[in-house]
C-alpha cells in the first residue's frame, strides 16, 4: 500500500515535469548542450591525439637519425616528450590548457612544461568554458533547483499540502515519492549521455580505449548522478522547510551561485594565501644556489677516479678498463637531478597543500569536490600532470645516464669528448611510453572528495527526518 | 515627473528597505575588500619578482663589465689591441648571447583587474636566438588557480555586482501587488512608472555610491596614484563602464518587473538571464570559436621548431657555406678567427628562417580568431565589459601582443648592434656597454590604435548605453499596461 502511494506520487511528479513545456525546453537545451560540448570536446581530443601520435613519431625519428655525435652531446641535444590525452577528457578538459603540452628532456636540467595553450588565449578562453562537465556541474544543478524549490513550498502556498497530509500520508512518503519522481526525470537526461559517451568511446577508440576509458567514464557519470541527487535532495529539504516558494528559491539560488561561481575562485585565493608557494624567481634562485654548492669538477673527478681505482684494483687511471669521464658525468647528473628534484618537490608539495585546502572547502560547497573529482576521472587535473612529469623525469634520467655510461664504456682508446656514437646507441634508448594511471590511483588521490560527498549524503540523511518533522503545513 | 517627488519616493523606499540594502552593500563591500586584497597580493608578488630579476641582471652585467675591464687592463699592459678579445669576457657572440633583459611590467590598473596578468611572462632574456625560442621567466601559479581565475575587483564587478543588483531589484512591485499595498500606494498622486523608477533609482543611487567609495578605498588604500593623468583616465574609464554595466542590469530588472509575474518567477527569469549573459553565451561562443577557429596547435609548433633546429644542426657546414654565399660581405673578413662565432650566428639566423613561416602562420591564425572574437564579444554585455576592463587595466592579451612586438624590435636592435662586430670579429669594449641597446617598455594607450582600440572601448560604452536605453524605455512603456488589480 505504502509503495503504491509512493509510486503514485512519483508518477505525478514525473508527469508534472514532462507536461510543463518550460521543462521540456530546458531538458532539450541541456541535451543539446551536452551533445555539442561533448562533440567539440571529443573532436579536440581526437585532434590532439593525432597530433600527439605524429609528434611522438617525429621526435623519435629526430632522435634516431641525429647522425654521429658524442653521447653526452646527444643528451644535451635532448628530446621533447608530449603528454597523451585520454578520450574521457573530452567530457572535462580541466586544466589541459594551463599545463603545457610538452616537456623538453635534456642533460643536467629538469625543465618545466612549455607552451600553455591558455597563454595564447584571449579574455574569452578564461571567461567561461563549455564542456560536458560545466553543463553537468553548473547548468543541471540550476535546473534541479527550478524543479525542486516549489515541490513542497508551492503545495503549501496553494493549500494542497494540508490536504495531502490530512489523508494520513506521512511526510516521509511524500518526500520519497517526490524524490523518486524527480530523480526519474533526471535519469532521462543521464541515460542518453551515458549511451552516447560509451558508444563514442567504443567507436572512436576501439576495444582497447573502451576497456581503459569505460571505467573512468562510468565513474564520471556515477559521480555526476550522485551530485544531481544530492542537489535534488537538498532542494527538496529547503522546499520542505521554507514557508514560501520565494524564500526557498532565493536560498537555493544563493547556494548555487556560491557553489558554482564564487566558492571556487575564493577557495583557491584562500588556499594560495594560506600556503605560499615559491615564485619562479625564488625557485630559480634556490636551484642556482644549491647547484653552486654541488661538488666542483676537479673534486668530483678525484672522487670518481679514486673510487674506480679501488673498484678495479689498479693504480693508474690509464689502467682502468673504463673511461672515467663518462662516470664523472653520470655522477654529476645524479647531483644535478637531485638539486632540481628537491626544489620542484618543494614547489609541488606547496601546490598539493593549496589543493588540499581547496578540496577541503568542498565541505562547505560540494561543487568544488565534484569539480576536482571530475577532472581527476577525466585525467585532466594537476595530479595527472604531476604523474606524467614524474614518469618523464625518470625516463630523462635513464636516457641521460645511458648516454653518460656509454662514454665511459666505449672511449678508452680516444678522448672521451671526441668519441662519437651512432644510430645503434640512439635506437637502444626505448621510446618514451606513458600510460594514464589506473582508476584506483585516481580514487586514492581524490579520497578527500569522495569522503566529502559521503559526508554530504550523511548530513542530508540526518537532516531529512528533522526537516520533515518540523515541516510547516501552512 | 518632478524631481522632488522622485526624491520623496526614494527616501520612502530607503526607510522601508534600509536593512536589506545595508546587508547587500555590506556584502558588496566585503567582496571589494577581498578582491582588492587579492589584487594587491598578486601585484606585490609580481613587482617583487621583477625587482629581484632586475637586480640579478644588474649584478650579472656588473660582473661582466668588471671582467671586461680587467681583460682590457691586461691587454693594455701587454700592448695588445683592445679590439681583440680573450677567452670569453669580451667575445661579441658570447656577450650577445648572454643577452639583454626585457621586463613586462604589470598593467597600470592590474591592482583592480588582474585579467591575463598571471599568464604573462615576467621577463624575456633577449639574445640572437629566434624570438619564439628565447628563454622567458614565467610566473608560477597553481594550474587550478589559473583555470579558475583570480578573485579580483574585475570579477566582483562583472560577475557579482549583477547578482547584488538583481537580489535587490527582482521584486520591486510583485509582492506589493500580491498583498495589496500597491493599490494603497497608488492612491497617492503618483503613477506606477514614477513609483517603479523611484524604487529602482534609490537602489541604483545607493549601489553607485558604494561602488565609487569601494573603488576609491581599494585604489587609494593600495597606493594607486590617481594624480597621474594617465592612471586617472583609465580609472575613470573603468568606473564609467562599471556604472553603465550596472545600470544595464537595473534596467533589465525594471523591465522584468514590468512583466508582472510572481516574485519567484521574476527571480527565476533574472537568474536565467544572468546565467545566459555571464555563462551560456560566452561559453557557447568559446565552444563555437574553438571549433571553427581553433587556437593554433602548440604541439605542431614545438615540432616545427625542433625540426628546424635539427635540420640546421645536421647541415651546419653546408649551411654555413650557403650562408657565406648569401652574405658575401662576410667572406672577406677573417673567417679563421671568427668562424666559430659566425657559425653560431649563421645557425641562429637559419633556424630563424626555418621557424619564421611557422610563426607567421601561427600568429595569423591567432589574429584571425581574435578578430572574430573582437566582433562577437558584443553578444554578451558581460564579456564586452570584461574585455574593456582588461584593456583599461592594461592586463589583456593586447599587452602581451605589445610586449612581443617590443621584444622583437629590441631583438632586431640587439642583432643589428652585434652582427657587424661578430662579422668583423671585434671585441665588445667596456666603453661599448653604455651604447648597448636597452629594452624600454612602452605602455600602450588604453584605447590602443584607432581601428581596434578606441573603436572597441567607445563602442562598448555606446553598446551598454543602448542596452540601458532599450530596456529602460521598454520597461517604462510596459508599466502603462500593468494591471494593478487582478481581474
Amino acid at each position: 500500500m505504502q509503495a503504491d502511494i509512493i509510486a503514485i506520487i512519483a508518477q505525478k511528479e514525473f508527469k508534472q515535469v514532462w507536461l510543463d513545456g518550460r521543462f521540456r525546453w530546458i531538458f532539450g537545451i541541456l541535451l543539446l548542450l551536452f551533445g555539442l560540448a561533448g562533440w567539440a570536446g571529443f573532436s579536440q581530443q581526437q585532434d590532439y591525439r593525432s597530433q600527439f601520435e605524429h609528434a611522438m613519431h617525429e621526435q623519435r625519428e629526430l632522435w634516431v637519425n641525429k647522425g654521429e655525435m658524442n653521447p653526452h652531446s646527444a643528451a644535451h641535444h635532448g628530446m621533447h616528450v608530449f603528454k597523451p590525452a585520454s578520450l574521457v577528457a573530452a567530457l572535462d578538459q580541466g586544466l589541459q590548457s594551463y599545463l603545457g603540452v610538452s616537456l623538453f628532456l635534456e642533460a643536467h636540467k629538469q625543465n618545466q612544461s612549455r607552451y600553455r595553450q591558455a597563454e595564447d588565449g584571449t579574455v574569452l578562453q578564461r571567461f567561461a568554458v563549455m564542456n560536458a562537465a560545466t553543463v553537468a556541474e553548473v547548468m543541471v544543478p540550476l535546473m534541479i533547483i527550478l524543479l525542486s524549490f516549489g515541490a513542497f513550498a508551492s503545495e503549501r502556498e496553494s493549500g494542497t499540502l494540508r490536504q495531502l497530509l490530512s489523508l494520513g500520508l506521512p511526510p516521509s512518503q511524500l518526500w520519497l515519492g517526490k524524490m523518486l519522481g524527480l530523480s526519474a526525470s533526471l535519469a532521462v537526461l543521464l541515460l542518453p549521455l551515458a549511451l552516447l559517451g560509451l558508444g563514442t568511446l567504443w567507436l572512436a577508440g576501439g576495444a582497447e580505449a573502451f576497456a581503459s576509458g569505460a571505467p573512468r567514464l562510468l565513474s564520471w557519470l556515477g559521480l555526476h548522478a550522485l551530485y544531481w541527487l544530492l542537489f535534488l535532495w537538498g532542494g527538496l529539504l529547503i522546499s520542505a522547510r521554507c514557508r514560501t516558494a520565494r524564500l526557498a528559491l532565493l536560498l537555493l539560488l544563493a547556494f548555487w551561485f556560491s557553489n558554482s561561481f564564487i566558492g571556487p575562485r575564493l577557495g583557491m585565493m584562500v588556499a594560495s594565501l594560506l600556503h605560499k608557494a615559491p615564485t619562479s624567481v625564488e625557485l630559480q634562485a634556490a636551484i642556482e644556489a644549491d647547484a653552486s654548492q654541488v661538488m666542483d669538477w676537479d673534486t668530483r673527478t678525484q672522487k670518481v677516479e679514486a673510487r674506480l681505482l679501488k673498484q678495479y684494483g689498479v693504480k693508474k687511471v690509464q689502467d682502468l678498463p673504463v673511461n672515467p669521464a663518462g662516470l664523472i658525468l653520470a655522477d654529476a647528473e645524479i647531483d644535478d637531478a637531485r638539486v632540481y628534484q628537491v626544489h620542484l618537490d618543494h614547489l609541488q608539495n606547496d601546490w598539493q597543500n593549496q589543493w588540499r585546502v581547496f578540496a577541503k572547502l568542498g565541505l562547505l560547497l560540494p561543487g568544488m569536490a565534484v569539480q576536482n573529482l571530475s577532472m581527476g576521472l577525466a585525467g585532466s587535473d594537476w595530479q595527472h600532470h604531476r604523474h606524467f612529469a614524474a614518469a618523464a623525469e625518470a625516463y630523462r634520467l635513464d636516457f641521460v645516464q645511458r648516454m653518460n655510461t656509454d662514454v665511459s664504456r666505449k672511449t678508452q682508446a680516444v678522448d672521451a669528448y671526441e668519441y662519437t656514437a651512432g644510430k645503434e646507441l640512439w635506437e637502444a634508448v626505448k621510446p618514451f611510453h606513458y600510460d594514464l594511471p589506473a582508476l584506483a590511483w585516481v580514487w586514492q588521490q581524490q579520497l578527500s572528495g569522495l569522503l566529502i560527498l559521503a559526508g554530504w549524503t550523511l548530513l542530508l540523511a540526518l537532516l531529512t527526518p528533522l526537516a520533515l518533522k518540523r515541516m510547516p503545513v501552512d | 515627473m518632478p524631481i522632488s517627488l522622485l526624491f520623496t519616493l526614494m527616501r520612502h523606499e530607503w526607510r522601508i528597505l534600509r536593512k536589506e540594502i545595508i546587508l547587500v552593500v555590506g556584502l558588496l563591500g566585503f567582496c571589494f575588500f577581498l578582491g582588492g586584497l587579492n589584487g594587491a597580493y598578486q601585484l606585490q608578488i609580481l613587482t617583487q619578482s621583477q625587482a629581484e630579476l632586475a637586480q640579478k641582471e644588474q649584478q650579472r652585467l656588473g660582473k661582466e663589465i668588471a671582467k671586461a675591464r680587467s681583460e682590457e687592463a691586461q691587454f693594455k699592459q701587454e700592448g695588445m689591441p683592445l679590439t681583440r678579445y680573450g677567452k670569453s669576457a669580451r667575445n661579441p657572440f658570447k656577450v650577445a648571447q648572454k643577452g639583454s633583459q626585457a621586463l613586462l611590467p604589470p598593467g597600470p590598473l592590474a591592482l583592480l583587474v588582474l585579467g591575463q596578468t598571471d599568464l604573462q611572462p615576467l621577463s624575456t632574456q633577449i639574445s640572437l636566438t629566434h624570438v619564439e625560442n628565447l628563454p622567458r621567466q614565467e610566473q608560477l601559479h597553481h594550474p587550478l588557480g589559473l583555470f579558475l581565475g583570480q578573485f579580483d575587483l574585475g570579477f566582483v564587478l562583472v560577475w557579482l555586482l549583477p547578482l547584488f543588483i538583481l537580489g535587490l531589484s527582482f521584486d520591486i512591485l510583485a509582492t506589493e501587488q500580491e498583498n495589496g499595498s500597491l493599490r494603497m500606494l497608488l492612491s497617492m498622486p503618483i503613477s506606477l512608472q514614477q513609483l517603479a523608477l523611484g524604487k529602482i533609482c534609490m537602489r541604483a543611487l545607493v549601489l553607485t555610491k558604494a561602488i565609487v567609495i569601494g573603488l576609491l578605498l581599494v585604489s587609494l588604500g593600495q597606493g594607486l596614484d590617481l594624480r597621474q593623468p594617465e592612471i586617472l583616465e583609465r580609472w575613470l574609464g573603468l568606473l564609467g563602464i562599471t556604472l553603465l554595466y550596472g545600470t544595464g542590469w537595473f534596467a533589465l530588472a525594471l523591465w522584468v518587473n514590468s512583466r508582472k509575474r510572481p516574485a519567484a518567477t521574476q527571480a527565476t527569469i533574472l537568474a536565467l538571464i544572468w546565467l545566459a549573459v555571464l555563462f551560456v553565451v560566452p561559453a557557447s561562443l568559446n565552444l563555437a570559436l574553438s571549433a571553427l577557429y581553433p587556437l593554433p596547435s602548440r604541439v605542431e609548433f614545438t615540432q616545427a621548431t625542433a625540426k628546424a633546429s635539427e635540420k640546421v644542426r645536421n647541415a651546419s657546414s653546408q649551411l654555413l657555406g650557403k650562408y657565406f654565399e648569401d652574405h658575401p660581405e662576410l667572406s672577406s673578413s677573417k673567417r679563421d678567427e671568427a668562424e666559430f662565432n659566425l657559425l653560431q650566428l649563421a645557425k641562429e639566423d637559419l633556424i630563424g628562417q626555418e621557424i619564421t613561416p611557422v610563426v607567421a602562420q601561427f600568429r595569423a591564425q591567432l589574429a584571425k580568431q581574435r578578430q572574430v572574437l573582437q566582433n562577437l564579444q558584443f553578444l554578451s554585455p558581460a564579456l564586452a565589459t570584461q574585455a574593456a576592463f582588461n584593456r583599461l587595466a592594461g592586463t589583456g592579451h593586447e599587452r602581451l601582443e605589445a610586449y612581443r612586438n617590443g621584444v622583437e624590435a629590441h631583438q632586431k636592435a640587439w642583432r643589428d648592434w652585434f652582427t657587424p662586430r661578430i662579422r668583423d670579429n671585434l671585441a665588445v669594449q667596456v666603453s661599448d656597454y653604455v651604447r648597448l641597446p636597452v629594452y624600454r617598455w612602452q605602455e600602450p594607450a588604453p584605447s590602443g590604435d584607432k581601428l581596434t582600440g578606441q573603436y572597441s572601448l567607445g563602442l562598448t560604452a555606446v553598446y551598454l548605453a543602448l542596452i540601458v536605453l532599450l530596456l529602460g524605455s521598454r520597461a517604462l512603456k510596459a508599466y502603462q499596461n500593468y494591471q494593478i488589480v487582478d481581474s
